[in-house]
């Protein structure tokens, strides 16, 4: 007996092969080439070397800006998970005045203001402060960019944890801030480590920032100094920016894995109802 | 002084009134339980007790202090919520110490005192398991064990037995009355179900839109209900109230008259009125009667027989503890009982006998 399913799914095979196809080639070559004597645009292993990672090591501006990748990143996931989750507890369980007109507004403005837009004025902000060619400069106008996402991510998060928690722990003898650390904290904790590790894929990957405000070439971070391997008439050292791409790519993976081992992306309710 | 006190005590939620002006005594032996229909402001009632909310005008005072603005950690109640609220980042050992814990009591007393409390409520196997690896049952006892292990000044508890199932309820219940005779200190109990306000309390306030109807024992709310609210919210099947026309001390139902010139009461009704009768204290009677009218719908259920009854437009429930011969369409006399029945003036209001203060 024939399935009768068997030709459409045939049909759908056919269309969406070369869509999987177009988003795994570039991860193939990512992982290819850097170990390829002979780097080139194709996928294609001729002989296995380290020599491109070698050549990255010595490289004194690719070794520092990976220093400074991490301290923007981290500053900026500590400045905005800190904030985003003060602000988000405010916003998800007290009710104000104002309140929802300042959710909207910020909704609007986050969302009809695109970061590339705003970059001149961004970047007459950061003269005007004294803040051009330096890492704080970054590191606040990346947390700026990204802070209402995380907060509106937050928010939606607390406003999902059941009320009851908190109120039993008050009822039970807790001070609000023993209901803040002991109940509300470690429950929300899944939402914020996810928040955090948005952040942290954000201002990582983040390119227009640091190229537009820093000059001196010591303080780019990763994104930036790919920018600087080409060789001296342009042609881009396609080895080393296949080696160094592999090793920018590598936190980022590294992270996810861990949180899914530690934390798995799931929510567990002791609300029964 | 009464142990807890609510003097017209109001808290609205925007425009709506949750709880209307009002006034409760609680003493330090009761078993006070809030009854009402959902959104009658029952729940908020009790939170204003355990200082979740604050009113907006009157004041509460436990065990002789005014705690109307004071935290609820400030005023030593213990409450289990209607969903239990385990924190579910905590075993259950870490749950039921959790209110000691956070009082700084000393490490050995707490062990022990979970000991003797989970010993109690039979739940001592499960200290190591967390919230969600447990039964409902199982976590509806965790709350409770969480809330006695304190010597708070009240206990409140809203709807614990709703999320259990029939059976497990009604053991839950017994259980509940139970343990509340040990704990040596008044209990206020939301419900919303009057079966377990009945067997529960010692005393009952009926609650509508924001305000308290009737307070007493259950058995003065069920004999002398205050209104027709009261009356129909009580007992399984409720009350019979029947709208009529008052004709002196003759009531008129639908063109069929009963005499009530034998009822002591202050006053008749001038025109309209309500008459109220407990299924129970109707008879069928094959021959004699003050009313006639015909078999609708005779449910049987078991140790009891409901039987509805049309007396023309109006329908009246039977309650009888013996099988009937009846069936659909048969037309019956019935026999009330006049000492039973209750007649409620246009407002609503039941009219007091004579001898009633």
């Amino acid at each position: 007996m024939r399935d009768p399913r068997r030709a459409s799914r045939i049909v759908s095979y056919i269309l969406l092969a070369p869509i999987v196809a177009f988003f795994v080639s570039p991860i193939l070559w990512l992982i290819v080439t850097p170990f390829s004597i002979r780097p080139s645009l194709f996928i294609s292993l001729n002989g296995f070397t380290l020599n491109n990672f070698t050549r990255v090591f010595q490289n004194r501006t690719a070794v520092n800006a990976f220093r400074n990748s991490l301290v923007i990143s981290v500053s900026v996931v500590v400045l905005v998970t800190t904030c985003a989750l003060l602000a988000a507890y405010v916003l998800s369980r007290h009710d104000f005045k104002g309140r929802n007109v300042l959710l909207y507004m910020l909704v609007l403005f986050s969302s009809v203001v695109s970061g590339a837009a705003a970059m001149v004025p961004i970047f007459i902000l950061n003269l005007r402060l004294g803040l051009i060619n330096t890492e704080l400069g970054v590191i606040l106008t990346l947390s700026g960019g990204i802070m209402p996402t995380a907060l509106f991510i937050l928010k939606d998060f607390f406003d999902s944890i059941p009320r009851t928690y908190e109120e039993a722990a008050l009822v039970d003898g807790s001070s609000p801030l023993q209901v803040m650390f002991r109940i509300f904290l470690p429950l929300s904790s899944k939402g914020v480590i996810v928040i955090a590790m948005l952040v942290f894929t954000q201002s990582w990957s983040n390119f227009l920032v640091p190229f537009v405000l820093l000059r001196s070439t010591s303080k780019y971070p990763v994104s930036v100094a790919i920018y600087t391997f080409f060789s001296e008439v342009g042609v881009p050292d396609i080895g080393m920016i296949s080696a160094y791409a592999f090793l920018y790519t590598l936190p980022v993976i590294f992270a996810y894995v861990l949180i899914e081992r530690k934390f798995g992306f799931s929510f567990y309710g002791g609300i029964k109802g | 002084m009464s142990w807890i006190v609510l003097e017209s005590v109001t808290k609205r939620f925007s425009n709506v009134v949750a709880v209307n002006k009002v006034n409760l005594q609680i003493e330090r032996q009761d078993f006070f339980t809030l009854l009402g229909p959902s959104g009658c402001g029952k729940t908020t009632t009790l939170r204003l007790i355990a200082g979740l909310e604050f009113p907006d005008e009157g004041k509460i005072y436990i065990a002789g202090r005014d705690v109307t603005m004071e935290l609820p950690k400030n005023r030593n109640v213990a409450m289990v919520f209607q969903n239990y609220a385990l924190y579910p980042h905590m075993t259950v050992r870490e749950n039921i110490a959790y209110p000691l814990f956070v009082r700084k009591v000393p490490k050995k007393e707490i062990e022990r005192k979970v000991a003797f409390v989970a010993e109690s409520l039979q739940i001592s196997d499960l200290l190591e398991r967390y919230p969600q690896q447990i039964s409902g049952g199982q976590q509806q006892r965790v709350a409770l064990a969480r809330a006695v292990i304190q010597t708070p000044n009240v206990f409140l508890l809203d709807e614990p037995l709703s999320n259990l199932d029939a059976k497990l309820r009604i053991e839950a219940r017994s259980f509940l009355k139970r343990l509340s005779m040990e704990l040596g200190t008044s209990v206020v109990y939301v419900t919303h179900d009057q079966s377990e306000a009945m067997a529960l309390s010692t005393k009952i306030a009926v609650m509508n839109q924001g305000h308290v109807l009737q307070v007493g024992t259950p058995r003065l709310i069920y004999d002398t209900p205050a209104n027709t609210f009261v009356a129909s919210f009580i007992g399984n099947p409720p009350m019979n109230i029947v709208e009529c026309r008052f004709d002196g001390s003759t009531c008129v139902l639908d063109g069929q008259r009963i005499d009530l010139s034998d009822l002591p009461l202050s006053e008749f009704p001038k025109e309209r009125g309500f008459i109220g009768i407990r299924p129970e204290n109707i008879a069928f009677h094959t021959k004699e009667g003050d009313l006639i009218g015909e078999v609708y719908v005779v449910e049987p259920l078991g140790f009891e027989t409901v039987v509805t009854v049309k007396v023309n437009t109006s329908s009246l429930r039977v309650l009888v503890f013996e099988d009937v011969p009846y069936k659909s369409g048969d037309k019956i006399f019935l026999k009330l009982r006049k000492d039973k029945l209750h007649v409620f003036d246009e407002s609503g209001a039941r009219i007091l006998r004579r001898d009633e203060a």
